[in-house]
């Protein structure tokens, strides 16, 4: 008798939500997860384990409620565009600059300051080298690469505004460039945007005819932050140094992760940021050529450190980890892309595969894989963006992510307004795993069939209207 | 087999153990193929010179995953939505107070 009440007790403990062990497991493995559990990840034990809980799951669907405790999971990561987790060797190599070697690196006169110094020469080297500077005096430490590209863009301009009044950028670049572009003009300088094809891409031909006698700069990102287009960065910089212009280019996308070569790509400025190579936040580097030398004028005023181009005492610590940062992307470049290209591979084949009516933004041919941008059509964007809670994705650049505007980048390319609000974009990194890549496409697929089966124009697709004929209005 | 062979193998268990640590499975993954990598690319060298220099480059490391990973253990994230119960083995449910 008084086992039979234990056991109806006990079903009775499982069946409520409340039942802090039952809750556990449930909270753990969605119906999501578990219909997204592919053999190739999954070892039999473990599905064998799952199984029961997820028909107990079925009788009693929880879906879609917020939990009102502290996440018992967290999502999988895939933005790496926005930031990449800090390299715990980068990390360990910070550490102890947080621990007793705390020295002022512009500290002369004691220990505490050479061994600073030395370690941010250290540093200096390893972020030459990445990018194939012949002189680490070429490195200049800022804050990030909004800092460097703001310091390149109105430093050039405000050196040379005596005889040179005019800029040339793209409609792609990154905000904090084209804000910078946009202050000038305020103060009087004339910038040119220029238009790019469909993939995202420059047209040379179109830089070439824009440059003029009073132009001082040239800024152009290798790599585009929200769709992954690497743009031709080597015949960029040979018409600009036959022409005589100075070349900026903002690489924080870039750096790390494909070959960036200044000397080869004659870039004369170079935007880098350390936390989107897996290194700090708060710390990034501008690269100013010597030799034909590049004047700027600097934005700070102050102590005269880094070569009177930016005062400020350096943030060791992380100037150790965006050291160690760049010397880790030199030595893993090629292990690291294989990955991720292996990775974006299989994200993008399976989703097309599965889902039809999908379309990517960007360049097939000549885009960084680690940068998988796609649209979903007939799928209202914010609802997918809602619905892939459990992947943390953005549907463009995370300066921009607060607002439902469609991006800019994306209208640029001449993307259809309703597929620019429709927008994911997938970044995979050095810490991606097949399994993760494996969960995205399962989710994915779940959620934009789920979210078609409810709209009428997907309804209105299956029966052969199209949309583009339709007359909205009544009038 | 050589005492050489003998340190290098205990080497690339004591890395492999060592990566298992990590609390994030993501990192714990790319450890573990990295290590693993690691080794298999340096499998044929000859070079006593270099082989030195191998294994001193692989103390190093092994030194900075034995810090970091126990780090990772001590500041537990939640895990990952693709994350199976017994995926961290037994140092990871250590961590998370699940065993002893």
């Amino acid at each position: 008798m008084l086992s039979i009440s234990g056991r109806a007790a006990m079903k009775a403990a499982i069946r409520t939500p409340s039942g802090a062990a039952w809750r556990w497991g449930a909270g753990r493995l969605t119906s999501a997860l578990l219909s997204g559990r592919r053999p190739l990840a999954s070892s039999g034990s473990s599905v064998s384990e799952v199984a029961p809980v997820d028909s107990a799951a079925d009788k009693h669907p929880q879906p879609h409620t917020p939990p009102s405790t502290p996440p018992l999971q967290r999502p999988i990561y895939m933005d790496f565009q926005a930031t990449t987790p800090v390299d715990p060797r980068v990390l360990d190599a910070m550490l102890p600059f947080y621990l007793h070697r705390f020295g002022n690196a512009h500290s002369r006169t004691h220990e505490y300051g050479w061994a600073a110094e030395k370690a941010t020469d250290e540093a200096r080297e390893h972020v030459a080298r990445l990018v194939n500077a012949s002189s680490a005096k070429e490195i200049i430490f800022t804050s990030g690469a909004t800092e460097s590209n703001n310091m390149a863009v109105k430093g050039v301009a405000h050196f040379y505004q005596s005889t040179k009044r005019h800029i040339i950028t793209t409609t792609t670049e990154h905000k904090c460039v084209l804000d910078s572009c946009r202050n000038l003009e305020r103060e009087g300088f004339q910038v040119t945007y220029l238009p790019v094809n469909s993939d995202g891409r420059l047209d040379v031909g179109r830089l070439r005819e824009a440059i003029r006698d009073d132009t001082a700069l040239v800024s152009v990102m290798m790599v585009n932050n929200e769709i992954g287009t690497i743009q031709p960065i080597e015949e960029i910089g040979r018409v600009c140094r036959e022409r005589k212009v100075f070349f900026h280019c903002d690489a924080a996308q870039a750096v790390g992760k494909i070959p960036v070569d200044v000397e080869q790509m004659n870039i004369d400025l170079l935007s880098i940021s350390g936390h989107k190579l897996y290194g700090p936040k708060g710390i990034g580097a501008l690269y100013v050529r010597r030799r034909p030398r590049v004047r700027i004028e600097p934005l700070m005023s102050g102590g005269g450190q880094e070569r009177g181009l930016r005062s400020g005492t350096l943030p060791t610590p992380l100037v150790v980890g965006l050291g160690a940062a760049c010397a880790i992307a030199l030595e893993e470049m090629e292990r690291d892309y294989q990955h991720v290209s292996a990775l974006s591979q299989q994200l993008y084949d399976g989703i097309t595969s599965r889902i039809e009516h999908v379309q990517l933004n960007g360049s097939l041919t000549h885009g960084y894989p680690g940068c998988v941008n796609l649209s979903f059509a007939y799928v209202e964007g914010e609802s997918l963006l809602m619905a892939l809670k459990t992947i943390a994705v953005s549907s463009g650049s995370a300066c921009t992510s607060a607002s439902l505007e469609p991006s800019y980048v994306l209208r640029a390319l001449g993307v259809d307004e309703a597929l620019a609000h429709t927008s994911i974009r997938f970044g995979i990194g050095r810490f991606t795993t097949e399994r993760e890549i494996g969960y995205a496409i399962e989710v994915a697929e779940q959620h934009v069939k789920r979210l078609r089966d409810m709209s009428p124009l997907w309804e209105m697709v299956q029966e052969g209207i199209d949309l583009k004929t339709i007359q909205w209005s009544q009038s | 087999m050589s005492a050489r062979n003998m340190q290098v193998l205990k080497l690339y268990r004591d890395m492999l153990r060592a990566s298992a640590g990590f609390q994030d499975s993501g990192v714990r993954a790319y450890a573990l193929r990295r290590v693993r990598q690691g080794f298999r690319e340096k499998r044929h060298l000859v070079d006593e010179q270099q082989i030195e220099a191998a294994v001193v480059r692989a103390r190093q490391d092994l030194e900075m995953l034995r810090r970091q990973s126990t780090i990772s253990q001590m500041y537990p994230a939640p895990p990952f939505v693709t994350d199976v119960p017994e995926a961290g083995g037994r140092r990871q449910r250590k961590a998370q107070g699940e065993v002893r």
